[in-house]
């Protein structure tokens, strides 16, 4: 197959590449960094830019926090579970650990104003939220 | 499967920078543990109270101890696994350090599988258990 013949493949651009509009930005980013920051003391704030979907920002910044709770549900149960075995009482703190690092680091991405996903789980949410969009 | 070096693009993931930072808390969090608690006191373990079998897990706590009081070489025999994990978590602690600070290649697997690591851990316990129950016998 020649250089011609070969069908041209079409530029992936995935949902985070576009950056947001700064209006977006600038309404959205206290109920974002709102949503990381109210997790730390146990508080899912992240539901109310869930409910009322008017902003874009804030809407994927509450999908990712959505995400680290859905996460930190998992390890609770998984961790709970092997505290039947010696293992659990290093791992569930360990994971609670992880969680709070992932939250630290969306916070950090909310006050910047980025709209990227938080390392290893964020690109989940994304996928599997994608259907909640803003009304 | 197989490792190699490089250079952290913008679509990468940071992973050392966040399992760094996990690894290296847990680590903190379990010295800490280890300086704290007393020298007698070695939690219960439910499932060898329910089974009468030790877990593969068992011995985790007095290996610690014996790391603790220096003695490497009983606590690898006490319970290789989490000796080995424990010394893989400082090991990846510290290259995550050196890669974050010091913006170098990072190693990465090349043809990543979850499936194939997944097994291999769950066969590395299996024989860590066989291990621990054979020196029972």
């Amino acid at each position: 197959m020649t250089e011609e013949q070969k069908p041209q493949e079409p530029e992936v651009v995935p949902p985070t590449a576009g950056a947001p509009l700064s209006k977006d930005v600038e309404e959205g980013r206290t109920f974002a960094i709102l949503s990381y920051a109210l997790s730390f003391i146990s508080i899912p704030f992240f539901l109310v830019p869930l409910i009322m979907r008017n902003n874009d920002f804030s809407l994927y910044h509450a999908k990712q926090c959505l995400m680290i709770w859905l996460a930190g549900i998992a390890v609770g149960v998984v961790g709970s579970l092997l505290m039947v075995v010696c293992i659990g009482v290093i791992l569930l703190p360990a994971g609670m650990i992880f969680l709070l690092v992932l939250a630290v680091m969306g916070l950090m991405n909310a006050v910047q104003g980025l709209q990227k996903p938080v390392p290893v789980i964020g690109k989940y949410a994304e996928d599997w939220f994608k259907g909640i969009t803003k009304v | 499967m197989c490792l190699e070096w490089r250079k952290l693009s913008e679509r990468d993931e940071d992973y050392e920078m966040v399992f760094g930072v996990c690894i290296f808390t847990a680590l903190i969090l379990l010295i800490v543990i280890a300086a704290m608690m007393p020298e007698r006191f070695i939690p219960p373990c439910l499932f060898k109270h329910l089974a009468h079998t030790p877990c593969p897990t068992c011995g985790s706590y007095r290996a610690l101890l014996l790391l603790k009081s220096g003695h490497i070489g009983s606590a690898f025999r006490t319970q290789p696994l989490m000796v080995s994990a424990g010394l893989m978590s400082v090991i990846y602690s510290a290259y995550s350090w050196i890669v974050v600070i010091g913006r170098y290649p990072r190693l990465r697997i090349k043809g990543f599988s979850l499936c194939r690591i997944i097994l291999l851990f769950l066969a590395l316990v299996l024989a860590n258990w066989l291990y621990i129950l054979g020196r029972l016998h």
